[in-house]
C-alpha cells in the first residue's frame, strides 16, 4: 500500500505549483497588463521554483514564496530592460494605448477602467495593492514577499488606494452635455 | 475619534489588519460618524473593485513546463512501473518470505532514486529545450543554463547539460541570426559538461521555405528535438522547456 500512495504522490510539489499557476498568472497581469509578458514570468517562476524546490522548508508557506519568486522575476525584468535602480516609484504606462477608438469605447466599462487606474499607479504601490487585494495576502507577508517593512506595505496600500480613487474619477465617463437653449 | 481616523488605520480595518479592540473602537466610530462611514464604504468600494478587474483573467495559454513536466513524471511512473515489476519477480524468484522487509526496503530505496531524477546528489542530467524564438525566452534559457552549471560546479557537484533548440528556438544557433553567438561559444568553452544541439526536422522545414541554415560551430545536429528528448528522458536526464 506503500508503493501504492507513493505512485498516488507522485510529485505534490507539481500539483500544487499548478493549482497556484492561475493566481501567479493574475497578480503578473495587474503588474504589466501584458498578457505574453506575463505568461514569460510566471514560467520563470516556476522553472526557479522547480530549481530551487529544496528551498522551501514549510509547503504551508509555498504561495507566499511562489509570489517572491515572482516578484524577483519582475524586478529583474525591468532591471534587463530599463535602465533604472529602484521599480518601486516607476510609474509605467505601457499598456495604455490612447489611438485605440475600439479600446476607447471598451475602457467606459468598470473593468478596463480600474486597469487603467492601477497601471498607472507607481509600481511598488500596484505590488502591494494587488497582493493585498486580489491573493488576500496579510501585510506582514507582502512586506516578506517584496522584501519591504510593514510600515511601507501600509503607507504603499493607502497612497495607491489613495491615487486609484482619484484616476477612477479621472476615467469616470463625463456626463453628456446639457444642451441649452436659449429662447429670446 | 471624529475626524482623527488615518487613512492607514481605515485600510487595516478594510483588510482585517487590525486588533478586537481596535476594530471595536471603530465599529463604535462608525455608528456616530457619517463621514467615517463613507470613508470605510469607499475602500471597501474600491478593494472590490481591483477583485472584479482581474477576476477573469487567466493564461491565455497553459505553457509547456507543468504539461511537459508531467510527461518526464509520466515517463518516470511508467518507468518505476516496469522496474518495480522487474525487481518484485526477480526478488520473489530468489529471495525467501522471511527477507520480505529487507526486499520491501530495497524496492522503495530504489523507487526514490527514479523518482528523484530532478536533484540528484551526486550528479545531474537535464536537457533544455527552447522551441520559441522570443528573446527573452533564448535568453532565459542560456542564463539558466549557465546559473545551474555554475551552481552545481560551485557546490563541487556534477552536471551534465544539453541545450536543444528547435522551431523558433533555432535562431539561438542560426549563425546568421544568433545574438549570442560569442557568449554560447564561451559557455561551451567554460563548460565542456554542455552540449548544444539544433533540431534537424526545423532545420529542414526552414530550408523547404527557401532559408539557408548554418549553425553556430560545435553545435550537433539531432534527427529530432523529441526523439532526442525522448532518448534523454529515457537515459534518466530531467526536461525543462523554456
Amino acid at each position: 500500500m506503500k508503493i501504492l500512495s507513493l505512485f498516488c504522490q507522485v510529485d505534490a510539489f507539481q500539483e500544487q505549483l499548478r493549482q497556484i499557476r492561475p493566481k501567479l498568472y493574475r497578480v503578473a497581469f495587474s503588474w504589466s497588463h501584458n498578457a505574453a509578458l506575463s505568461d514569460d514570468l510566471v514560467q520563470e517562476t516556476l522553472i526557479k521554483a522547480l530549481k530551487s524546490r529544496n528551498q522551501l522548508r514549510d509547503s504551508e508557506r509555498m504561495s507566499s514564496w511562489l509570489f517572491s519568486i515572482l516578484a524577483n522575476c519582475w524586478r529583474d525584468h525591468f532591471r534587463q530592460t530599463r535602465a533604472m535602480e529602484d521599480i518601486d516609484e516607476l510609474e509605467d504606462h505601457c499598456c495604455i494605448d490612447d489611438a485605440d477608438p475600439e479600446k476607447d469605447h471598451a475602457q467606459l466599462q468598470v473593468v478596463n477602467r480600474v486597469q487603467e487606474a492601477v497601471a498607472r499607479l507607481p509600481m511598488g504601490q500596484r505590488q502591494v495593492l494587488t497582493l493585498v487585494d486580489l491573493e488576500e495576502f496579510s501585510y506582514v507577508e507582502v512586506a516578506n514577499i517584496l522584501e519591504i517593512p510593514v510600515g511601507t506595505v501600509m503607507s504603499r496600500l493607502c497612497r495607491a488606494r489613495q491615487a486609484l480613487k482619484l484616476h477612477l474619477q479621472e476615467f469616470a465617463p463625463e456626463q453628456p452635455a446639457r444642451l441649452i437653449r436659449r429662447v429670446i | 475619534m471624529k475626524n482623527t481616523v488615518s487613512d492607514e488605520l481605515l485600510n487595516a480595518f478594510v483588510d482585517d489588519e487590525i486588533g478586537p479592540e481596535e476594530k471595536s473602537e471603530l465599529f463604535g466610530s462608525l455608528e456616530q460618524d457619517d463621514v467615517l462611514k463613507m470613508r470605510v464604504c469607499e475602500l471597501r468600494g474600491l478593494k472590490e473593485m481591483v477583485r472584479h478587474a482581474y477576476q477573469q483573467h487567466e493564461s491565455p495559454k497553459m505553457q509547456s513546463l507543468p504539461k511537459m513536466r508531467d510527461w518526464t513524471r509520466y515517463v518516470q511512473t511508467l518507468a518505476a512501473s516496469l522496474f518495480l515489476l522487474l525487481l518484485g519477480g526477480i526478488l520473489g524468484w530468489t529471495v525467501s518470505e522471511k527477507h520480505d522487509a529487507t526486499k520491501y526496503h530495497k524496492v522503495l530505496s530504489l523507487f526514490r532514486v527514479i523518482q528523484n531524477s530532478d536533484v540528484k546528489q551526486g550528479a545531474g542530467k537535464i536537457i533544455v529545450q527552447v522551441s520559441d524564438a522570443n528573446p527573452l525566452r533564448l535568453k532565459t534559457a542560456l542564463d539558466e543554463t549557465e546559473s545551474l552549471l555554475n551552481s552545481y560546479r560551485q557546490k563541487g557537484q556534477n552536471l551534465k547539460m544539453e541545450i536543444i533548440a528547435s522551431g523558433g528556438g533555432l535562431d539561438l544557433l542560426r549563425s546568421d541570426v544568433t545574438r549570442y553567438r560569442d557568449r554560447i561559444s564561451a559557455l561551451q568553452k567554460e563548460y565542456p559538461n554542455l552540449d548544444v544541439v539544433g533540431c534537424k526536422q526545423s532545420m529542414d522545414a526552414l530550408k523547404k521555405k527557401g532559408v539557408v541554415v548554418k549553425l553556430l560551430p560545435n553545435v550537433r545536429v539531432a534527427s529530432s528535438a523529441l526523439d532526442e528528448i525522448n532518448m534523454r528522458l529515457q537515459q534518466g536526464w530531467d526536461y525543462v522547456r523554456v
